[in-house]
Formats: structure tokens, sequence, C-alpha cells
């Protein structure tokens, strides 16, 4: 599931990091960050899970505010349309660099993958 | 779900948590038969449901589970974090606030909470609230509480 929001996520043309991981880097001038919260089971059949719930942070940061603010909710229809759930438009998020302002929503993906 | 926040997420500001459980109609119908006090019941589940939160936030905040091991942390956020439980009521639906004071301080907890792409999140902050673990033991805590009053556990 990771890969697939990666790969939704690099359709837009920016790059896309796990949040936390740029270190001394200098941020990009517009990019994408995720991050895995938990995979819980849903489901179980003779003990064992059949399927579960990946829930993800997917940011948007950029030097462009209004892009901030469209790019998330292009996202969201993209993500929506390859069954991520999603609810609200997302929240505000904090830079590490003031030239950054950056916008963020949680989105969930059921995967009957099992095990 | 249980934890059922208006408006925006919690570390944005205070956040309304109110009752939602399977069951919870019909818990209500069956102490209006018998006569119980359901307002009382319900701020006595939401007090419960706010300890639940609020101590594992208190948890995560601490010095020790912060990044640097708090070596940057002056304590600004964790003073923000709502620790009395204070019930609002609206018509017939009750809520209670949890989560941290952003014009008290708590600004930082949105950086705990969602990281940033230099600083990784504060997963277990970002637990208390959010993860389904912490919503199965509300919904216990919450359920407990309506069936003693009901009678029918000790």
């Amino acid at each position: 599931m990771k890969g697939k929001l990666i790969e939704l996520l690099e359709s837009f043309g920016y790059p896309v990091f796990l949040q936390g991981s740029l270190g001394d880097c200098a941020y990009p001038e517009s990019f994408f960050t995720f991050w895995n919260n938990s995979s819980d089971d849903n489901n179980h059949y003779d003990n064992e899970p059949v399927s579960f719930t990946w829930s993800f942070d997917v940011n948007f940061y950029s030097v462009n505010p209004e892009l901030v603010n469209n790019m998330l909710l292009e996202a969201k229809a993209v993500l929506k349309a390859n069954g991520f759930i999603i609810s609200g438009k997302g929240y505000d998020l904090m830079s590490d660099e003031p030239t950054h302002t950056g916008r963020g929503m949680n989105a969930l993906i059921i995967d009957n993958g099992g095990t | 779900m249980c934890l059922r926040f208006a408006g925006t997420r919690a570390v944005l500001d205070l956040a309304k948590m109110s009752l939602s459980f399977e069951g919870l109609d019909e818990m209500m119908k069956k102490l209006e038969r018998l006569d119980k006090d359901t307002k009382a019941v319900t701020e006595e589940a939401l007090t419960k449901a706010h300890e639940i939160v609020t101590a594992k936030a208190e948890q995560a905040i601490a010095k020790s589970n912060l990044p640097a091991r708090g070596h940057y942390s002056h304590g600004d956020t964790a003073a923000s974090l709502q620790r009395t439980p204070k019930i609002k009521w609206s018509g017939s639906e009750a809520s209670v606030d949890v989560g941290f004071n952003i014009r008290k301080g708590g600004l930082p907890s949105i950086f705990l909470m969602y990281g940033t792409p230099k600083m990784a999140k504060v997963q277990s902050l970002y637990d208390a609230f959010y993860s389904s673990q912490t919503e199965g033991e509300v919904i216990n805590a919450e359920k407990e509480i309506f069936l003693k009053a009901m009678g029918e556990i000790e």
C-alpha cells in the first residue's frame, strides 16, 4: 500500500519523501511527504488477519501557498479515485523553513491482501 | 468512531469528543426506562474518555519521549494540555474538549503530532488521539459506565 501511495503521489511530478527524512537537505520548491501511522487488522479467519486498514499522513509543502491548498485537494481526488478514504479538506502543517507552508490530510485504505 | 472530533484535528486547537458507540441509543433508552439520570451517566462517560486520552497524551509528551529527549522542550506544550474535563451540552448532545490549547502555548504540538520534513512525528502523541487502541479503550470504558448505571455489571 505504501508503494501504491508513493506511485500515485509521484504522478503529480513532485518529489515524494518520508516525513522527517530530509535531514540537512534543502527543501525542494514543492514536494509531498508521507508517514504510515498504522496498519491495523480488520477481520480474521482461522485466527489470521485477512484484511488491514492502513493509515497514512499525506502532506504537501511549497513556496507557493496557493499551490499548497490546491495540490492537496487534487491529491485527495486522485487518492479517493484509487480506493483511499479521506475525510475533510486537510489541515495546516508547520514547516522547518520560513519560505514554505504545508497542508496535510489523513488517508486510509483497506488492504484485503491477508497476513 | 468514538473519538468524534468536530471541525479541525485535536492539535490545531482543543477538539470536541462526544459519545458514539454501537448500542448507545438502546442503552440511553434503557436508562430512561429505569428512571436513571442519563445526563450524569453521559458526563461520567465523557469524563472517563477525557481521562484516558489525556493520560496518553501526557505520557507521550514526557521529555523522555520527545525528540532529543526533550532537550529543546520548555514545557509550554505540556502546560497547554487541557487536563480538566469541561463538559459542554448543545441540546441533547454532550462533548468534552481534549488536546492542546494553541493560545496557551500549544503550538509546538503540531510539530510533534505531524512532524516536519526534517523531523519525524512523535507517533505516540498521534496515537493518543487517533489510534484504534485508544478508540477501543475509550469505548470499553464508556460502555462499562453505562452497563454499571443500568445495573448489568457491578
